[in-house]
């Protein structure tokens, strides 16, 4: 029998979308998450803070429809990486869930298909990685939407804080993008974008994807990156990707089949953590200074309105496509791939 | 001069509230939570464990395992658990799922294995086996079986036991948890709790 102080580590796992599990395999452990209903629980703690964190910033810019806008986004896009999940996980594609009837391998029984689905989408679309069920095992697209989850940038809800101020970022893009439409220079909550700031927004776009593609292509060119895959072929690929992805986003869950305790291993995604958190961090308050530094001017005629429906819209599109389409070449030949064969 | 002070005496701010913030939340915090579930809860907060008599103690000299944690037994006389990625089996100190990918052609082997080797062992056709019988749990410690797989081994445990099917039946009823609130996660049996009613009843 193996013990310690599981609960008060289980809290701050949780609320701090920390990830870190008392035990090897996390939330899948019974003393970790012995019911349903404590599964239920641990997914309500790990977004409280993400999700509170929007309707703080439409009080402290003083205009609550501002942080419900945001809000709206946020959930917009984890309900769809819910639906997607749990639909895949249900049906179970794949010739091992076939030949055992469901997708249970990886799975608890207490938890189910939905129950792992409704976790892994959660714990992905925020930074704390922990999880309930093994995610090397969930099916081809489940496992790929898992991974989509970060590579947004873990902004549906994100982690605590920094989920935020991701979403704040790929606002601003959005709002830049409108306004290169109508050829007026845009402006987000009466603060101007002009050129020094929508740089530090481009590098901040740019860093995550470099980090992770660049990652991706050291580990797959290396024999000692290879030498720790468990799969071949699309899965393989999968295997590395999801781990360069989660470490740059500081997300901590794992396709783990991936021997990843090689000095190899252990140093690649160490500097992809360190520097997948503090460069974006640099240039989010780089950005907050040029920001309160400027007067705030009175919107206009041509101000795009932030607060409504249309803008809701608009920035999930930003995000899924600017970020999606960075990606869609390595998800073509990892995730797609599988779930085409 | 005057920078290097207030540097200096910020530094001394900072390191004050880290040493406090230290004591308070990696030492108070977890001693609290600890004390308050060895109080509120001391059933669970020692591991959830259940003597041979099905009773529930704190005492882990009087328990023959823990409700949340399944067990391997060689004896076919009684419920068997899922299979395990853990070490040789349920093994508590290298908790791990198998980690196989949806496509792993070895995986796949080893669930047409596992499902003819349940399917001959319960006497029913392989198309009744269900999923969790022939796949390995997250933890490698998984407590429960689907009411399916409990189903297809009722008619083997009852035979062991001198017991009639009916009755076997009625005590996987007894031991089988619905959905939380009717919704959440899925109907389970847990194993260790189920084999010690059981060997009672064949008593």
């Amino acid at each position: 029998m193996t013990g310690g102080p599981v609960a008060s580590q289980e809290a701050i796992k949780q609320i701090g979308t920390n990830g870190g599990g008392f035990y090897n395999v996390n939330s899948a452990h019974p003393f970790e998450n012995p019911t349903p209903f404590t599964n239920l629980f641990q997914i309500f703690l790990l977004l409280v803070i993400p999700f509170a964190m929007a309707w703080a910033f439409g009080l402290i810019v003083k205009d609550r429809r501002q942080g419900v806008a945001i809000l709206a986004v946020m959930a917009l896009l984890l309900g769809i990486s819910v639906a997607l999940l749990t639909v895949s996980e249900m049906a179970g594609p794949g010739t091992a869930p076939a030949a055992a009837g469901a997708a249970m391998e990886g799975k608890e029984v207490r938890f189910g298909e939905a129950g792992s689905a409704l976790f892994a989408a959660a714990t992905t679309g925020t930074s704390t990685g922990a999880v309930n069920a093994m995610h090397d095992s969930l099916t081809a697209p489940g496992g790929g939407v898992a991974m989509f989850n970060m590579m947004l940038g873990e902004i549906a809800p994100g982690g605590t804080g920094s989920g935020l101020y991701g979403m704040l970022m790929l606002a601003i893009v959005t709002v830049f993008l409108c306004g290169l439409m109508v050829g007026r220079t845009p402006e987000y909550l009466g603060k101007k974008i002009g050129q020094r700031e929508i740089i530090l927004v481009a590098l901040y776009v740019l860093t995550t994807p470099i980090l992770v593609l660049g990652g991706a292509a050291i580990a797959l060119t290396a024999s000692d990156g290879l030498a720790g895959l468990q799969e071949s072929g699309p899965h393989g690929l999968s295997e590395a990707v999801y781990a360069v992805t989660s470490a740059a986003n500081n997300n901590g869950s794992a396709f783990g089949g991936l021997t990843s305790g090689t000095p190899f291993w252990n140093t690649l995604l160490g500097v992809l953590m360190l520097a997948g958190r503090f460069l974006p961090m640099l240039f989010v308050l780089a950005l907050a200074g040029l920001f309160a530094r400027q007067r705030q001017l009175p919107p206009s005629a041509g101000t795009l309105p932030t607060h409504r429906p249309l803008f809701v819209a608009l920035l999930s599109g930003v995000a899924l496509v600017v970020v999606g389409l960075t990606y869609v070449p390595v998800l073509a030949l990892g995730p797609i791939v599988e779930s085409l064969s | 001069m005057k920078d290097l002070y207030s540097l200096f005496r910020n530094s001394l701010a900072g390191l004050r509230l880290l040493v406090l913030m230290t004591l308070l939340v990696g030492l108070a915090y977890p001693l609290a939570v600890t004390g308050v579930a060895a109080v509120a809860a001391p059933w669970r907060a020692n591991g959830s464990l259940v003597d041979a008599a099905g009773q529930h103690v704190t005492d882990r000299d009087d328990a023959v395992g823990s409700a949340l944690i399944g067990q391997v037994t060689d004896d076919d006389g009684l419920f068997l658990p899922r299979p395990s990625a853990a070490g040789d089996g349920y093994d508590m100190l290298s908790t791990y799922g198998s980690n196989l990918g949806p496509l792993n052609p070895d995986l796949v082997a080893s669930i047409e294995a596992a499902k003819a080797e349940v399917a001959e062992r319960e006497g029913v056709p392989e198309s009744d086996v269900p999923p969790d019988a022939v796949t390995a749990s997250a933890s490698g410690l998984d407590p429960d079986i689907s009411p399916a797989y409990a189903a297809i081994q009722v008619a083997r445990v009852a035979a062991a036991q001198g017991l009639s099917e009916d009755t076997v039946r009625d005590l996987v009823a007894e031991h089988t948890s619905g959905r939380t609130l009717g919704v959440l996660g899925e109907p389970h049996v847990n194993v260790l709790e189920l084999n010690i009613a059981v060997l009672r009843a064949a008593d």
